[in-house]
């Protein structure tokens, strides 16, 4: 697997240098799954992030009733995982494989070894993630008014 | 374990002297490798033909007493046999016998018939007549009766005969079955001696490559450890280990081998990666000279914070 060129391309890792994102392959660990293999469950506990290498995931929650709905599908170069990561707390969502598909892992502890080695290329991979959660709830509150 | 800073360690495993380590390393891992992998297949073969042996010889067992089966298949057969052609003899008798009264009772039934016959010719008066008539039919009758049965003596006499022959061919064919069988027997005996002679050459076999095992294990376990001769290394089975000059809770380790699941990164053959003391390879990091150049992290956070902005007038969020 192309490590670095799948880095390069991912929007969290989006402003790093050449240095900093050699550093963060070396620090990742590629995971594969098999078409509807589950990557983590809604409400696990989890520390780490996942960036798509190749394939697509789905992206589930239980609604009222208890049944899954599949609220997004995430694609090549694409990051999940990043909200307990941040927030600590469990899971939001469980993340489903929908076509065989190779994952880059990051955990918390490999991001402390990026941040202790390159911390502004850490900033920015914060920066990124926050980007990412503004641009989400830019998106709800749009929705949120249309409903108003 | 000597200290030493990366620069150096970098230098160490580029070296000319480490490299030819390494390559021993190498082929030792494969020797080893090899020499496991052909144990394994002749052990599997030694099971394989072991098991065969014994369940060829539980067969042969089995097919000798099938043989016996038949064997004494075919002896009560021939008894049966015996007993239906020593019945048949008294029926034979019977028929005999019955026959010459039949014989005779048809002579006396022609007499009477001629008697009648001339009687009638010579225009015998009625009361003459009648009791010629009545002694012609009573024997005509008795005829009948003791021809009938005759054909059922002799009827008999043929269904002894029949089951007789019919018992007589399957007892010649047990016999033949039993030496079949047997034969079959021999040849299972045979072939499960073979196969426990070619067991036992497997087993020999087997008990001279797990000795090559051990002398690859050894042969390995001598390379990896003339890397503390040689490097001042402490040898670990994956990593070498080398303490870090300027930090005493830090140390580098020299990963020998590619894995992608067992650490918490991918680790790659000959990269140099730092551990923490306590935690040792729980917790490895790609080993770094130093951080990047803070200038270039101040423009990027410059060009970010301070340029590209939508407008002043843009609503916040």
């Amino acid at each position: 697997m192309d490590k670095l060129g799948v880095l390069s391309g991912s929007p969290l890792f989006e402003m790093l240098s050449n240095q900093e994102l050699e550093y963060v392959a070396d620090l990742s660990r590629p995971r594969r799954f098999d078409a509807t293999q589950v990557v983590f469950e809604e409400g696990e506990l989890g520390d780490s992030v996942y960036i798509i290498a190749t394939g697509e995931v789905e992206v589930l929650r239980r609604d009222a009733t208890g049944a899954q709905k599949v609220i997004a599908v995430l694609g090549a170069q694409q990051f999940f995982g990043e909200m307990s990561l941040i927030d600590k707390e469990y899971r939001s969502a469980t993340i489903r494989a929908r076509s065989d598909c190779e994952l880059l892992h990051l955990t918390a502890e490999n991001l402390t070894s990026f941040r202790k080695q390159h911390r502004d290329g850490f900033t920015f991979v914060i920066i990124n993630i926050a980007r990412m959660l503004s641009a989400r709830l830019r998106e709800a509150n749009t929705r949120l008014a249309a409903r108003l | 374990m000597q200290t030493k800073r990366l620069p150096e360690i970098r230098e160490l495993v580029a070296s000319p002297e480490f490299l030819e380590w390494w390559k021993d390393l190498v082929a030792a891992r494969t020797a080893l490798a090899d020499a496991e992998a052909q144990r394994d297949e002749l052990l599997a073969q030694l099971t394989l033909m072991e098991f065969r042996a014994e369940l060829t010889q539980k067969n042969a067992i089995d097919t000798l007493y099938r043989a016996g089966e038949h064997e004494d298949g075919a002896a009560r057969s021939l008894a049966e046999s015996t007993a239906l052609e020593n019945r048949s003899f008294p029926g034979v008798a019977a028929f005999e016998e019955q026959r010459f009264k039949v014989s005779e009772i048809w002579y006396r039934l022609g007499a009477a018939e001629k008697a009648l016959d001339d009687a009638k010719e010579q225009n015998r008066p009625k009361n003459e007549l009648d009791p010629l008539e009545r002694r012609y039919r009573a024997l005509a009758d008795e005829y009948e009766r003791e021809m009938a049965r005759r054909k059922r003596l002799w009827g008999e006499v043929e269904q002894l005969w029949t089951s007789s022959t019919e018992i007589n061919l399957i007892t010649c064919e047990e016999r033949v079955l039993a030496r079949k069988v047997r034969k079959e027997s021999e040849a299972l005996f045979g072939l499960a001696e073979e196969r426990k002679k070619k067991a036992h050459g497997l087993k020999a076999e087997a008990d001279a490559s797990a000795t090559a095992v051990e002398a690859a294990r050894a042969k390995l376990t001598a390379v990896r450890k003339k890397a503390r001769d040689l490097f001042g290394a402490s040898v670990g089975t994956d990593f070498l280990y080398f303490r870090h000059r300027e930090d005493q809770r830090q140390a580098f380790a020299v990963c020998l081998v590619d894995d992608r699941e067992a650490y918490n990164v991918e680790v790659k053959a000959l990269a140099i990666y730092s551990v923490d003391r306590q935690r040792g390879v729980g917790f490895l990091e790609p080993a770094r000279v130093a951080p990047a150049s803070l200038e270039e992290g101040d423009r990027r956070f410059e060009n970010y914070f301070l340029t590209g902005r939508k407008g002043s007038t843009a609503p916040s969020a």
